[in-house]
């Protein structure tokens, strides 16, 4: 096995309950528990690098570098690690089903697979709140993505239906006229007929300015011009 | 004619990063311009899904590893190269116009 580590500078290979870590020119070899193959693998799974892991391990106990550790001293290590992916495997979890959600949220399908990639990178480099922080981003970006998409599919028929109003003069007017002069003569009613006249007049000039501005921002041609372009 | 993509700051970080990749003739990925940014997430991933939308930026996976999810690359296409280099002149006019004032 370590012969096969020959021109690597990072690698761990494991068979079975037997594993060979190597970084740089440090190698050393041990035997696992069922319960440390379970971390490692997690470790693994979870989309650790063999970098990252012996970064980690570097974490655990500086002083195993550049020597070779006894037989007790990869106990206690593996079972640091041991430590290490239970806390991983619980606050990574929470991490995971965040971004799940956010993936299954959003409306592009690759994000799934993409957040599962870069959710790996940053726990591998950062701590939990800085994944904490990250997964929350990912949410919110799902859920735009979600919201985003609605708002696009419900503007196409009401800005349609919009401009079908908006190029016609009756369409337009009928309708608006109508909701001035009740409102005037409700205004006329309950305060007097001049404040209902300058409802009515001020009404009319803010509705005309919002169908000028609506009219020239859609390009709607108003009229027999959106009928016949050539006159 | 109305640019597609409305020019905020953080539109044009991320234009600007992904113009910095193209001029490396390399592609780059989320977390990548997130890092280098100093934007979240919640912020590069609209703007890339709009810059996608509009034909500015091309993604494509990462070949090569094979083992567990795979990377999600974003370079600079089409109109997205005429407009990071409308985006440069327009500063660069701004600029020379200020500098005349001074």
């Amino acid at each position: 096995m370590i012969k096969a580590l020959a021109g690597t500078s990072a690698a761990m290979i494991r068979i079975d309950s037997m594993v060979v870590v190597k970084d740089g020119e440090t190698v050393f070899a041990g035997q696992l528990s069922p319960e440390q193959m379970k971390a490692i693998d997690d470790l693994f799974a979870s989309g650790m690098s063999v970098t990252a892991l012996l970064s980690a391990l570097d974490q655990v106990n500086s002083s195993w570098r550049n020597r070779t550790l006894t037989r007790d001293e990869i106990a206690d290590l593996l079972g640091e690690l041991d430590r290490m992916a239970q806390d991983l495997d619980a606050s990574s979890l929470s991490a995971q089903g965040i971004a799940d959600i956010a993936g299954a949220v959003a409306v592009e399908p690759e994000r799934n697979e993409e957040w599962r990639r870069i959710l790996g990178e940053v726990a591998s480099s950062g701590g939990r709140v800085d994944v904490l922080r990250f997964v929350l981003g990912l949410l919110y970006a799902g859920l735009h993505s979600r919201i985003s998409w609605w708002a696009r599919c419900a503007a196409v028929p009401c800005m349609a239906y919009l401009c079908w109003v908006l190029r016609s003069q009756v369409r337009t007017w009928v309708p608006l006229l109508g909701l001035l002069l009740w409102g005037g003569l409700e205004t006329a009613v309950d305060t007097g007929a001049g404040a209902g006249i300058v409802f009515v007049i001020l009404g009319g000039v803010g509705f005309y300015g919002l169908i000028e501005w609506l009219c020239k921002r859609w390009d709607v041609q108003v009229g027999r011009r959106a009928e016949d372009p050539q006159e | 004619m109305r640019s597609p993509i409305r020019m905020t700051r953080t539109t044009r970080d991320v234009l600007e990063m992904l113009h910095a990749a193209a001029s490396r003739s390399e592609a780059t990925y989320g977390l990548e311009i997130c890092k280098v940014t100093g934007l979240g997430p919640g912020t590069v991933y609209p703007i890339l899904t709009r810059l996608e939308r509009v034909g500015w930026v091309r993604a494509y996976w990462e070949e090569g590893d094979t083992r567990g999810p795979r990377r999600r690359m974003y370079e600079l296409a089409g109109d997205g190269h005429a407009a990071v280099a409308d985006l440069f002149a327009a500063d660069r006019h701004d600029l020379a116009r200020r500098l005349r004032w001074s």
